[in-house]
């Protein structure tokens, strides 16, 4: 611990720690004493005032050392919880004081540059891939608010956004996203032909009209029969029904019933679920809940099967839409924050995005990011290319008593952005 | 980095283009951004038959309007690029009348203050609106800015600047004493921002300004002692989760070094096969290049002769051969002897050997409903 750190000479001259003997008799009340009170009901402030009177050294304190023991007394005991409204800023923190691996490292300060070098805000256009639980493309939606277009590249079978979640936006800013497996990178331009056609009276060209591409993500639900589709987009209609395989493990019909139903994917399915309960917060969102209580196993398989149907048809229309989309190569960004190398993605990536467009490549080390650089330079038709890291460093401010705090994070992840420009006829020449 | 001429404001076509939109094509009326060359912008108006003389020529609008944003320009003595302006390009090139925000604090307000579209937002002072711009961007379209500045023409500049970038309906810039007569607003802000010398003056008028849900707060001062009066105040006033915090970004260079192998006598054999002591000389992170008088040694010798640095490195835009990172360029003849010429060739991220040490602190809080 940091020495020092009580400025006892400072505040109060005549009082200082040089009669202060550290051990267990200071305090007359055992724990045996406390763990009375508190069966006995005695409330918090209680027990605080108590303590207090029953230390020995209290009043030999000085004032801030007082206040300091009042602090840590009353945290122990009298607990308090506020109700936050999720923010990007408190997950953020949430997710990287938890578990910082399973963001790839990202922390506040890099998701804050992502945002604001990526230009992100209302009406635009992104293509966003990543690997972070979905905190990037959960910020994302935020600057969003529910206008403009999201073309998310997940890995797996299916998208897998614990954060998303845990945000509980309303549906209106889930209609912008098209989830697109990122395996079919390779394949999109394959079919261009129809999308090219459809492209003339279908196209993501301003929000205006892909409010109307984007409708029928949640209107086609309405041909569901069961009608239970109705509040849940895609996406969640999939993660909710993974949800009931994974949290109802003492039903044991229930849930080799659901996984038959999914035996196709199972493999990944259950990264997925793992990744998913690691970071916790799915089992707190309303819809889930919605869905664990809703009807017998019977009906639940029965809604399974339509849901497949309904599933695969809106995935086989997300995915078209989002072709037709992207075969404008008119996107106003791209991000990158993801586990995987990011040279292969952001190079099959790029082509999607328009000129004079932000691209924002986040990584947890740096040598990728330097690979990445190199070839985007080989590449050509990027420019400002700039690799950099934020530094953060909080402060403890404290009357005569303000410095650094004595621990800080030692790295955030690595960040490399550029603008996308018009490529040369050399350039596009060049051999890759 | 200034706007070339003078731009006379009649010729505007207010609206056309927007901080808060892109769009596709150039147009009159426009505010673009020149890139010249690396961290070389500047900032321009786009008018009909307007010329703009640039380092690489004369530049014509009238050959600019109607094409794409992120063409390359061919000028007589070089080429440019014209740029989509965003607040971040506009950070870099706008007309300084105060010392202004850059983008990685920027960054970092806008996020902490939670900002997304629909947020309102009471910023002094307006200064050069270097933040405004990225405020604006995020809260767009249906949140609100109400900046203030005491000083007469900034308060003008600004709002000029605003209506040109096609922000005009989503803020207001009052000139006003912000420390002395507050904001004249009540139960409006979900966040408030604060880049004054005294900010801890405007505080109680800060408070009054939240909406009755509370919101968040941050001033930005350069000094210490400044922070400690703002988080004292702020504290009293009951604003809670206060949090002083420094972020500063560092920018790599990425090169090529060339770093020569000591001469250790008698010539290592380095990296035969199986060899254990020979696998260890083998670079693991970059390859061994060897000056043998072929062609590979002259653009060795070349690129030391013209070394933009000492150390023989050279920055990666220029350096021609390039390996991928490993086991790539040489095809490792390990059979070589070592020679006297031979170096370790790798690709780095270099810190920066000078950078910004210090912006400012900036101080968060919360304001919670009662
Ligand atoms: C450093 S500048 C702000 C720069 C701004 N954040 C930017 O990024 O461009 C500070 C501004 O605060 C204004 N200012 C200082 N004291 C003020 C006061 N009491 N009321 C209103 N404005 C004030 C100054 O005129 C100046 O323009």
């Amino acid at each position: 611990m940091f020495v020092g750190d009580n400025g006892d000479s400072l505040e109060n001259p005549e009082k200082d720690n040089r009669n202060l003997v550290d051990g267990s008799g200071n305090q007359k009340l055992s724990r045996d004493d406390i763990e009375a009170m508190k069966k006995g009901g005695v409330g918090g402030h209680n027990i605080v005032e108590q303590l207090i009177e029953n230390s020995a050294t209290f009043s030999k304190k000085t004032d801030f050392a007082q206040e300091k023991y009042i602090k840590k007394k009353k945290k122990k005991y009298l607990p308090v919880f506020t109700v936050l409204r999720p923010t990007t800023r408190l997950l953020a923190e949430m997710y990287f004081n938890k578990g910082p691996l399973k963001i790839c490292n990202l922390r506040v300060d890099s998701l804050a540059q992502i945002l604001n070098e990526a230009n992100v805000r209302a009406h635009n256009k992104l293509i966003v891939m990543e690997t972070c639980l979905g905190l990037v493309l959960g910020a994302v939606m935020e600057r969003m608010a529910g206008e403009g277009v999201i073309i998310n590249f997940f890995t797996g079978t299916a998208p897998s956004r614990p954060a998303v979640d845990a945000f509980s936006y309303p549906d209106s800013y889930k209609s912008v996203i098209y989830d697109v497996p990122l395996d079919l990178v390779h394949s999109l331009g394959t079919d261009t032909d129809s999308a090219k056609d459809s492209a003339v009276d279908n196209p993501g060209q301003d929000s205006a009209k892909t409010e109307d591409t984007s409708a029928p993500l949640n209107g086609d639900t309405t041909s569901d029969p069961t009608g239970d589709l109705t509040e849940v987009s895609m996406v969640e209609s999939e993660r909710t029904s993974r949800g009931e395989a994974d949290t109802a493990p003492s039903d044991g019909g229930t849930r080799v019933g659901v996984s038959a139903s999914e035996a196709v994917d199972t493999d990944s399915s259950q990264k997925c679920v793992t990744d998913v309960s690691a970071a916790g917060e799915r089992e707190e969102t309303p819809e889930s809940r919605l869905v664990k209580g809703a009807g017998s196993w019977k009906k639940r398989k029965f809604v399974s099967e339509e849901d497949r149907l309904v599933k695969r048809q809106l995935k086989a229309k997300t995915l078209h839409d989002a072709k037709v989309i992207l075969a404008q190569r008119d996107m106003d960004g791209l991000i990158v924050a993801s586990r995987f190398h990011p040279t292969p993605v952001v190079l099959s990536l790029i082509d999607y995005v328009a000129p004079s467009r932000p691209l924002v490549v986040f990584c947890q080390h740096q040598e990728p990011l330097l690979d990445c650089y190199m070839k985007l330079k080989k590449r050509g038709g990027v420019v400002l290319l700039k690799l950099t890291e934020t530094w953060l460093r909080e402060y403890q401010v404290l009357p005569s008593r303000t410095h650094p705090q004595v621990n800080m994070s030692g790295t955030g992840g690595y960040l490399l952005t550029g603008t996308v420009v018009e490529r040369t006829r050399e350039e596009m020449d060049k051999p890759s | 980095m200034k706007r070339i001429p003078v731009v006379d404001t009649s010729c505007i076509h207010a609206g056309t283009m927007s901080f808060a939109k892109y769009k596709k094509t150039i147009e009159v009326g426009d505010t673009a951004i020149l890139l010249l060359g690396y961290d070389n912008m500047l900032q321009l108006m786009i008018e009909k038959d307007k010329i703009y003389q640039t380092k690489y020529g004369a530049l014509r609008c009238n050959e600019l309007i109607g094409t794409r944003y992120g063409r390359r320009v061919q000028c007589s003595k070089g080429w440019l690029y014209v740029l989509h302006a965003t607040p971040e390009l506009w950070t870099v090139t706008l007309p300084h009348r105060t010392q202004i925000l850059y983008a990685t604090d920027i960054s970092m307000i806008v996020f902490q203050l939670d900002l997304k579209p629909g947020s309102v937002v009471i910023e002094s002072g307006t200064g050069s609106g270097s933040l405004s711009h990225a405020i604006l961007r995020s809260v767009a379209p249906s949140g609100y800015l109400h900046t203030f500045d005491f000083h007469a023409q900034r308060v003008e500049k600004a709002r000029q600047e605003f209506e040109e970038h096609g922000l005009g309906h989503l803020v207001s810039v009052a000139e006003r004493d912000t420390c002395k007569n507050g904001f004249g607003l009540e139960c409006v802000a979900d966040a408030v921002f604060l880049d004054l010398p005294g900010p801890w003056d405007v505080l109680p008028f800060a408070k009054q300004a939240f909406k009755a849900e509370g919101g968040r707060i941050c001033s930005f001062s350069p000094c210490i002692e400044q922070v400690q009066r703002t988080c004292e105040t702020l504290e009293k006033l009951g604003f809670t989760d206060i949090q002083s915090l420094e972020c500063l970004a560092r920018t790599f260079d990425v090169r090529t070094v060339n770093m020569p192998l000591a001469n250790l006598g008698g010539g290592v054999d380095i990296g035969v096969e199986g060899d254990q002591s020979g696998s260890l000389h083998q670079p693991c992170i970059g390859h061994i290049e060897y000056d043998t008088g072929g062609r590979d040694a002259k653009n060795t010798k070349k690129r030391r002769g013209d070394g933009d640095t000492p150390d023989g490195s050279t920055e990666d835009g220029a350096s021609k051969k390039w390996s991928d990172g490993g086991n790539g360029g040489d095809a490792g003849d390990g059979r070589t002897k070592m020679s006297e010429s031979a170096s370790f060739v790798f690709k780095t991220a270099h810190p920066p050997v000078q950078m910004p040490g210090h912006t400012g602190f900036l101080t968060f809080a919360t304001l919670y409903p009662d």
